[in-house]
């Protein structure tokens, strides 16, 4: 159930350094933007300036978004993360255990049988088991449009590459 | 006193592959942890094409400095930067 090789804090730390790049080339491209117009290049350098300027600014938005596709997902993660535990936790309690395939009723003699405990067991169970195909649906979901839209992000960034060389 | 002239690209130019250098080595030292195999992979090329991408921008962004006239670079070098409020300056700081 919880993600043994993601690390929230360090999708978090490389969408920050996204953004600090977004934001060097946004500059960078701000600045290239005001002399291009000046008498002092010629035609040819000007075109030459011009493609570095729209390659900063492309590259720019691509690292802008990806620093916030990173930094939602940190946080979706570590939220998934939370919403597990506390699943886990309220599961325990109510005499519940997590195997291979999901929860159960821990094995052994409880208690006596008095049917409203069994029956309350019987209910958590349901609820825990419930809960947990929910956020593996979730889960999956926003996981395929993870990919979907850095699958578009490295699509982009190799048509600047490709435009540049 | 005569006008303040604008700088030429080429200090831009030289910031910009300095901070396409910058980027690349720093994504290069991030391990950023997305999950399963699907997701790292994703990620992982994301971050390959856009490294690839940064190293293209600083090697023509060399290119276009290299290019210029050398009294223009040296004129953008040695003037002082235009007067565009503090927003204007911060952004020539990075």
């Amino acid at each position: 159930m919880v993600r043994a090789s993601s690390d929230p804090a360090s999708l978090s730390a490389t969408a920050s350094a996204l953004r600090t790049l977004a934001a060097h080339l946004t500059a960078a491209a701000e600045d290239l933007r005001a002399p291009i117009e000046g008498p002092r290049l010629s035609a040819a350098q000007r075109r030459h300036v011009q493609e570095v300027c729209r390659a900063a600014a492309d590259l720019a938005r691509l690292a802008q978004h990806g620093g916030d596709l990173l930094n939602h997902t940190a946080y979706r993660q570590a939220r998934e993360a939370h919403d597990i535990r506390s699943l886990e936790d309220r599961a325990t309690a109510s005499g519940l255990v997590r195997g291979e395939g999901g929860y159960g009723l821990a094995p052994g003699i409880s208690g006596v049988a008095v049917p409203a405990v069994v029956a309350g067991r019987a209910e958590a169970l349901a609820h825990a088991q419930s809960r947990v195909d929910e956020l593996v649906a979730a889960r999956q979901t926003a996981d395929a449009a993870f990919i979907e839209k850095l699958r578009d992000l490295t699509a982009a960034a190799t048509r600047v590459a490709d435009a540049l060389r | 006193m005569p006008p303040v002239q604008p700088p030429g690209p080429g200090p831009v130019l030289d910031r910009l592959a300095l901070a396409c250098d910058d980027a690349v080595d720093g994504l290069l030292d991030a391990m950023p942890m997305a999950g399963d195999r699907a997701l790292q992979g994703a990620l992982d090329d994301y971050l390959d094409a856009l490294m690839d991408a940064l190293r293209m921008l600083a090697a023509v962004g060399r290119e276009a400095s290299a290019a210029l006239p050398v009294s223009q670079r040296r004129v953008a070098l040695s003037e002082p930067l235009p007067s565009g409020g503090p927003e204007r300056e911060r952004s020539r700081s990075w």
